[in-house]
């Protein structure tokens, strides 16, 4: 038996997996090789049987181990399986396949099988000819070898699929990725309203050649429509009496119920492919996969009733692991979720994800409001005037939050400030996926706008960690939380609850409004992001685009080009603002997002 | 409401075996059977015509194995047309198969399910108690209520066309099991012919076993 290190292609992670027969993890194969250290899942010889098991080794990227292996020197001591990928490197188009059966042993999702050697090799050049297309149809993001493996996949299905990663895995990335290798046609973004700005951002920054149209455009070949669900609910005319290239459902658990006009008007969409992206595709009943399979790929469960009586009985009433197997089987065909866990070793430790919010029209009206009132009112001198640019600040930052919040009221919540509904979309998210997610706002009155919603909309009691609490109120939520206890989402105060607590059972943080030094916010996100954390930590920052936020984002970034020196808080320069300098910082940018 | 018992045709046809509308009065044995059947057996498992189940009671195990009656050549020929008009395209749901054509089977002669005493059955600790059987046929109803083509397979052991054909064989898969440990490691020999796989491994696949 060799005892060199192996190379073995993981079609499912689109990358090369290094590693030894003898157990340990071999050396980077080249110290110009990108390669991070992971454990998959290979079959390997196990007696007289091959089985799988987990080992651990190096991940190469596909394309740099590709040019790679096409430029090195062959070695009389390179394993069978190098050696062959060697040779089909320099030729792949070689009739002959020069490869053991360790070049490619990963186990298929059903693990019964491992794919040929034939199918391995279509696999690595199908990949590579996807990120040639990719760069070809000026698509300039960059996918991690699980996106781009989500991505080969997503265009391998005839009509439709649904992709339901783990939040934060990159779903937009892959949806835009499919997109770009489709620019002869005209393409179509349903999500919520409060998703819309991510989708210009994201479309702007990785495929700038498809042309994001604005409201009464025509779509046209290599263009893409972002249109809210609530708007296609009211109007579905002008969507629906044309027929798009893909459409892509984006946080399709809001259109989880077939009977709801939103569901219908989905529905109704004519499209070649249609694309279903959500992190939870069951939140709380199996019954929500039929209605999103539906979507995606309609008849491919049976009728509602016939999955409910042959599936959601059998599953969610007796625990039948048959009826279990035999639908995990039949959804493999067009459903494909990566945990956070699975992908692991290609995620960064810390990942910090910026979230611009629209305006609802309420927020807009308020905040133009009350600049106006103060402007008019004027600012006053010395003291009086520090005074009132703090309480505009204040009101300006309450406003972005939530108008409930400035204006003293307990509700409605619902559909009245953008990031309000984009965190209660993620935090059914966290709710529905058993992730722990800790949640910082610098308001405990909007802490308890957040948890007294949460809690009806959820039926559970979310804590709230804040500075009015003892300190053995905050030993015992704290604990509770860090042991397993309760729904998973914690909502905490960033001043009160920033330091000193461990609470790595998240693994997602979320700052629901901005504080001026990123050094506080930093200290708060690092109460998951510490030692005893074994999963990548995502940490959103919500921000109500066009408005103070943008700047408190500017300050930050600037901060943080000053090697997060410590520097004076972003009120007082405000304060050393002129009058028309100042209104010219808090106003509304033109084209505020709503 | 979904019932817990036959909740497609094709249980209800093998729960109608088990619960004859002609029987008189409760029957002690079925209502002990269908408590026994939600929570003491386990492992169900079908292969061509024979169900086999675990059934632990008062900290026994009896391994209980039924053989379920063939349908005649006659019966085959008659569900095969049947089937044939009936079911879906191929790659639809194979494991199931729509609930008026059970009435259409039963009509035009095989039954779907046999009567009780034309079952074989056996199990492991001695004769097999009535209630033990219908236990296990309870198990068996919610199964193909799971996966209805399963009645129309345990009536046609070792004929593959009865249903709709079978999904294309995997060609760029090959089973863990044909792999070899011994030659896991080489590359094939020189001209790639190594028996049995090449046609899938394109010429450089495992040796088969």
């Amino acid at each position: 038996m060799t005892t060199s290190p192996q190379w073995t292609y993981l079609p499912d992670r689109a990358c090369w997996f290094v590693w030894s027969p003898n157990g340990g993890v071999p050396a980077a194969p080249s110290p110009d090789l990108p390669s991070v250290r992971a454990t998959t899942t290979l079959a390997v010889p196990d007696g007289d049987a091959v089985t799988p098991r987990d080992v651990q080794g190096v991940e190469v990227p596909l394309l740099a181990g590709w040019d790679w292996l096409g430029t090195r020197r062959a070695d009389p001591a390179d394993a069978g399986s190098l050696a062959g990928r060697t040779l089909l490197a320099r030729d792949p188009t070689r009739s002959a396949l020069p490869l053991p059966v360790a070049a490619h042993c990963a186990p298929t999702p059903d693990g019964g099988h491992v794919r040929t050697a034939a199918a391995t090799r279509d696999d690595v050049l199908g990949a590579l000819a996807l990120l040639d297309g990719l760069r070809g149809g000026g698509f300039t993001g960059s996918l991690r070898g699980y996106q781009l493996a989500g991505v080969r996949w997503l265009a391998g299905r005839r009509s439709g699929a649904l992709l339901a990663d783990d939040m934060g895995l990159g779903k937009t990335v892959q949806a835009l990725a499919l997109i770009a290798n489709h620019l002869d046609e005209a393409h179509l973004v349903v999500c919520p309203t409060s998703v819309t700005p991510t989708w210009r951002r994201e479309a702007a920054r990785h495929t700038p050649e498809l042309r994001v149209l604005r409201d009464g455009e025509e779509p046209r070949p290599g263009t893409l429509t972002i249109v809210s669900y609530a708007r296609l609910r009211r109007a579905p005319h002008p969507f629906g009496d044309r027929r798009w290239g893909i459409v892509v459902c984006d946080e399709a658990q809001q259109v989880k119920n077939p009977r709801t006009l939103a569901h219908r008007a989905v529905a109704g969409l004519d499209a070649r492919y249609r694309l279903v992206m959500t992190g939870t595709p069951v939140e709380n009943d199996l019954g929500d996969l039929w209605a999103l399979a539906q979507l995606a790929t309609p008849g491919s469960l049976g009728t509602r009733r016939r999955f409910h009586d042959r599936y959601v009985v059998p599953i969610q009433h007796r625990g039948s692991p048959s009826a279990a197997a035999r639908l995990a089987a039949l959804t493999r065909e067009f459903v494909l979720r990566r945990t956070k866990a699975e992908v692991a070793p290609e995620l960064p430790d810390r990942q910090v994800v910026d979230l611009p919010c629209p305006l609802s029209r309420e927020q807009r009206r308020l905040y133009q409001a009350a600049l106006d009132e103060t402007f008019t009112d004027g600012l006053g001198t010395g003291r009086g005037r520090r005074a009132s640019v703090l309480a505009l600040v204040t009101r300006l930052k309450q406003i972005c939050n939530h108008p409930a919040q400035a204006l003293g009221q307990r509700g409605p919540l619902p559909e009245r400030s953008g990031k309000f509904d984009r965190l209660v979309e993620m935090l059914d998210e966290s709710l529905g996926g058993g992730t722990g997610c800790l949640v910082f706002t610098q308001y405990t009155s909007m802490g308890r706008l957040l948890v007294d919603h949460l809690g009806r909309r959820h039926g559970v009691t979310v804590p709230f960690l804040h500075g009015g609490l003892t300190s053995d109120a905050r030993d015992r939520i704290a604990g509770d939380f860090q042991g397993g206890g309760g729904p998973g989402v914690l909502v905490l105060s960033l001043r009160a609850a920033g330091f000193g607590l461990t609470l790595t059972r998240a693994s997602t943080v979320i700052h629901y409004d901005r504080w001026w030094n990123p050094a506080v916010e930093d200290q708060a996100s690092d109460r998951a992001h510490r030692i005893g954390q074994a999963q990548p930590v995502t940490i959103y920052t919500l921000r109500t685009a066009g408005t103070l936020e943008d700047h408190i984002a500017t300050v930050h970034e600037r901060k943080r080009g000053l090697a997060e020196a410590v520097t004076s808080g972003g009120e007082a320069e405000l304060l050393a603002l002129s009058d028309d300098q100042l209104r010219d910082v808090l106003a509304l940018r033109p084209g505020a997002p709503s | 409401m979904t019932a817990e018992f036959g909740s497609t045709a094709w249980g209800r046809a093998w729960l109608r075996r088990l619960e004859p509308v002609t029987s008189a009065g409760p029957d002690p044995d079925r209502v002990r059977a269908r408590g026994l059947a939600r929570r003491a057996v386990r492992d169900l498992r079908i292969r061509d015509n024979q169900v086999s189940a675990v059934l632990s009671e008062r900290g026994r195990d009896h391994a209980i194995t039924l053989t379920v009656p063939a349908w005649s050549p006659d019966e085959v020929r008659t569900a095969r047309r049947r089937l044939r008009s009936s079911v879906g395209p191929p790659g639809g749901l194979h494991e199931d198969l729509p609930d008026d054509l059970a009435a259409e089977l039963e009509t035009a002669g095989p039954r779907i399910a046999p009567d009780l005493g034309e079952l074989t059955a056996t199990s492991s600790t001695g004769p097999l108690r009535r209630a033990h059987l219908l236990a296990v046929c309870y198990a068996l109803v919610q199964r193909v209520d799971e996966e209805p083509a399963l009645a129309v397979r345990l009536r046609t052991p070792a004929i593959q066309d009865v249903l709709a054909p079978p999904a294309p064989a995997r060609s760029s898969m090959v089973p863990l099991a044909e792999l070899d440990p011994h030659d896991f490691y080489d590359p094939p020999p020189p001209g790639g012919s190594r028996p049995g796989l090449d046609s899938r491994s394109g010429g450089g696949g495992p040796r088969a076993r």
